[in-house]
């Protein structure tokens, strides 16, 4: 990741402590298990490609996470308002109410932990799996634009 | 390095301003050391588009490569302006914290220090200044105006985009031309077609990047990719065109991570040496004629942090100006989806403009104008990720088939404005920072004014209308109201017709110092309504050289 991208990235996770009280929250590790899992709801594998923890973006995800404490932070606090949201852990709930509570996080406000922490998560994780190569298939891309190019006609 | 020659001249920063004139100099005969703070980029190495992975890698930052700054007063957020921040379908509003400092976005301000400067990461847009911009202050009452004309320049824009080979029909409304652009306009994007086809404003944007073989450079293939770096040589960065012309010549020595900490006077007012960190080593140079042009940020850095007991305020400062009357740049784009296009992730960036908004007195009741750019490709929606954190919100398997489906018909229309100086908005010396060497480092204050705003909401406007009636569903828009993200800055040294208001004369000459002369963006008085200013840079630059040679 590009020192610009980490350095936005970064001021993105910054201000998400506003209405979350972390002296009640249980924090949760950040797994990869647990990432794993996150990742495969928002990029799950279809016709063309496969699922983002084939490709290992929820390793680089945990190791880009645990670079940085504020990303940790806010990681972790998220992962905590997953496991207590559903009434048990994440992990252990029907997929369908997890992508339910996904989707509540997704239209959550964004200076609030659950909103921040997903927009977070699916930014980062996007970023990582639209780098490879085997993601891309369907798409009228090359893997790089060079040494090709795209010369026209373009239409 | 020992020096092998005694340079007749001395240049400071090797970017646009630089780079112009010592091509410019040496052309004529003259010897040349270039000094330059960042390091030399490896085209190939440096830029690498072809493998996997090369949506996440922007411009590469290396040791040296970015300047020290700090900023100060950027201007408050206020409610009542809310209207202008930056929101996404995928994002959404990201309430901006309402009362507080506006913040710089990562670096704050565009820049590459480095051989080639600014130019290595720029899309090769070459636009000369339209004529009523050399008459701001006469027209419109603020600002100022230039002590030279469209005309003085003219013969230089010509010398620029035959060296640099620029390509496109015609340099736009009242840029009268001597000769026609050195190569054929390029084909237009999908995107470009889209816009042409549904207004009638939009034109061929002229730039420099090679149509066909040129200049020993190859044709552009269209990778799209201009401001992650040209690894081709076919964009025209001063690098691969003035310099590699200038070092063949042999009476230019570069010499890269030399950083010039304080310029000394001597007698009679005249620079007489340059204290320098070469690759670590300290040593002082004797000067001749000495050109700063390290950009409108550290120009008056050095300046400022050159004072002495002699000039307690600073070198060239005499008047007071140093510093004073910076100008960022104005940005609002708005992107969306048209239904039907397609490709629109092939072909050149900024391919097409729209001038119509141009000019000094654009808007009524407002100061400065505007220019709008097809910018699909170069602000990121070249590849899914700037598709998939920008312009298609969800996730999951249906998402997925949705991103897919789009892919190719975004379409993004961004329009660069005009700042008018403003007391508050300036580069001062930071009282608390330094830089490794002990130089203090410059801090930025810029603050956007009503008249500011006021042309932020018709950029918004003239956008969205584009987008409009393109087609487009509107999906993003980002503005410079939230951040300052300035793409260009101008006017910390001006050039001024009398010695009370300005820095330099019309040809770039200290009003303080015989044999100081200054190169870059800094000496604007005011900054063009969007017009990107490498090619006015340069074309001053060429004009320079012929000065100081007499």
């Amino acid at each position: 990741m590009s020192l610009n991208r980490r350095k936005a990235l970064i001021t993105m996770a910054a201000p998400f402590l506003v209405g979350f009280d972390p002296a009640e929250a249980q924090f949760a590790p950040v797994g990869q298990r647990f990432l794993g899992k996150l990742v495969d709801l928002i990029l799950p594998q279809d016709a063309q490609s496969p699922a983002a923890s084939a490709l290992f973006v929820h390793v680089e995800l945990q190791e880009v996470v645990q670079s940085h404490e504020l990303l940790a932070r806010l990681f972790e606090y998220g992962l905590s308002w997953l496991d207590q949201v559903g009434g048990r852990p994440f992990l252990d709930l029907p997929e369908a109410v997890q992508i339910e509570i996904l989707q509540f996080a997704s239209q959550a406000d964004f200076n609030q932990v659950p909103g921040r922490f997903f927009a977070v998560l699916r930014l980062m994780a996007c970023d990582i799996y639209f780098s490879k190569a085997e993601a891309i298939e369907g798409y009228p891309l090359q893997v790089a634009p060079q040494p090709e190019g795209y010369p026209p006609p373009w239409s | 390095m020992e020096l092998s020659k005694t340079p007749d001249v001395i240049v400071i920063g090797s970017g646009a301003g630089g780079a112009s004139v010592a091509y410019g100099l040496v052309s004529q005969g003259a010897e040349v050391l270039l000094l330059e703070a960042g390091p030399w980029f490896e085209p190939v190495e440096d830029y690498p588009q072809d493998s996997a992975g090369w949506e996440r890698r922007s411009f590469p930052v290396k040791e040296g490569s970015q300047a020290s700054i700090t900023f100060g007063d950027l201007g408050v957020l206020d409610t009542a302006d809310r209207d202008l921040m930056r929101w996404s379908d995928v994002a959404g509003r990201e309430h901006p914290q309402m009362g507080q400092q506006r913040l710089p976005y990562a670096g704050g301000y565009s820049h590459v220090m480095g051989v080639g400067g600014s130019t290595l990461h720029y899309v090769g847009e070459a636009h000369r200044l339209h004529p009523e911009a050399f008459r701001f202050q006469t027209l419109t009452g603020q600002g100022a105006d230039w002590p030279i004309s469209y005309d003085d320049l003219e013969p230089y824009y010509t010398q620029v985009e035959h060296l640099m080979g620029v390509a496109g029909t015609d340099a736009g409304p009242a840029r009268w031309q001597s000769a026609g652009f050195a190569l054929p306009p390029h084909p237009m994007s999908t995107g470009a077609q889209v816009l042409m086809q549904s207004g009638d404003g939009w034109v061929v944007n002229p730039r420099a990047v090679n149509s066909e073989a040129y200049d020993e450079r190859p044709a552009c293939n269209y990778c799209g990719q201009c401001s992650r770096g040209c690894p081709l040589g076919d964009k025209a960065s001063v690098d691969v065109t003035l310099l590699r012309r200038a070092l063949d010549s042999g009476r230019l020595t570069l010499m890269a991570d030399a950083h010039v900490t304080r310029l000394v006077l001597g007698a009679g007012g005249r620079v007489s040496h340059l204290d320098v960190v070469h690759q670590g080593a300290e040593r002082r140079i004797e000067a001749p004629q000495v050109v700063l042009a390290a950009g409108a940020v550290n120009t008056p850095r050095l300046l400022l942090a050159s004072a002495s007991a002699a000039q307690p305020n600073g070198v060239a400062n005499g008047s007071g100006q140093v510093g004073r009357h910076f100008m960022e740049t104005l940005r609002w784009e708005s992107a969306g989806l048209v239904q039907g296009l397609r490709k629109s992730h092939m072909g050149l960036p900024s391919d097409a403009t729209d001038w119509g908004f141009a000019v000094p007195n654009a808007i009524e009741g407002l100061a400065g104008g505007f220019k709008l750019s097809h910018t699909t490709l170069d602000t990121g929606l070249g590849g899914p990720i700037g598709y998939a954190t920008r312009m298609v919100p969800g996730f999951g398997a249906a998402w997925k088939a949705q991103m897919r489906a789009h892919f190719g018909s975004a379409l993004s229309v961004a329009a660069i404005g005009q700042v008018v100086a403003d007391e508050r908005s300036k580069v001062v010396l930071d009282a608390a920072q330094v830089d490794r060497f002990g130089v203090p480092v410059a801090q930025i204050h810029s603050v956007l004014t009503q008249n500011s705003l006021g042309l932020l909401r018709a950029m918004q406007s003239e956008t969205r209308a584009a987008l409009a009636a393109a087609g487009a569903d509107l999906a993003d828009e980002t503005s410079s109201w939230d951040e300052f993200i300035a793409t260009h800055v101008f006017g910390t040294a001006r050039m001024a017709a009398r010695a009370e208001d300005g820095v330099v004369n019309g040809g770039g000459q200290s009003f303080d110092h015989e044999n100081l002369w200054i190169s870059d963006a800094s000496v604007f008085p005011t900054s063009g309504a969007g017009e990107a200013p490498s090619l006015t840079i340069m074309a001053l630059g060429l004009r320079m050289a012929d000065a100081i040679l007499g």
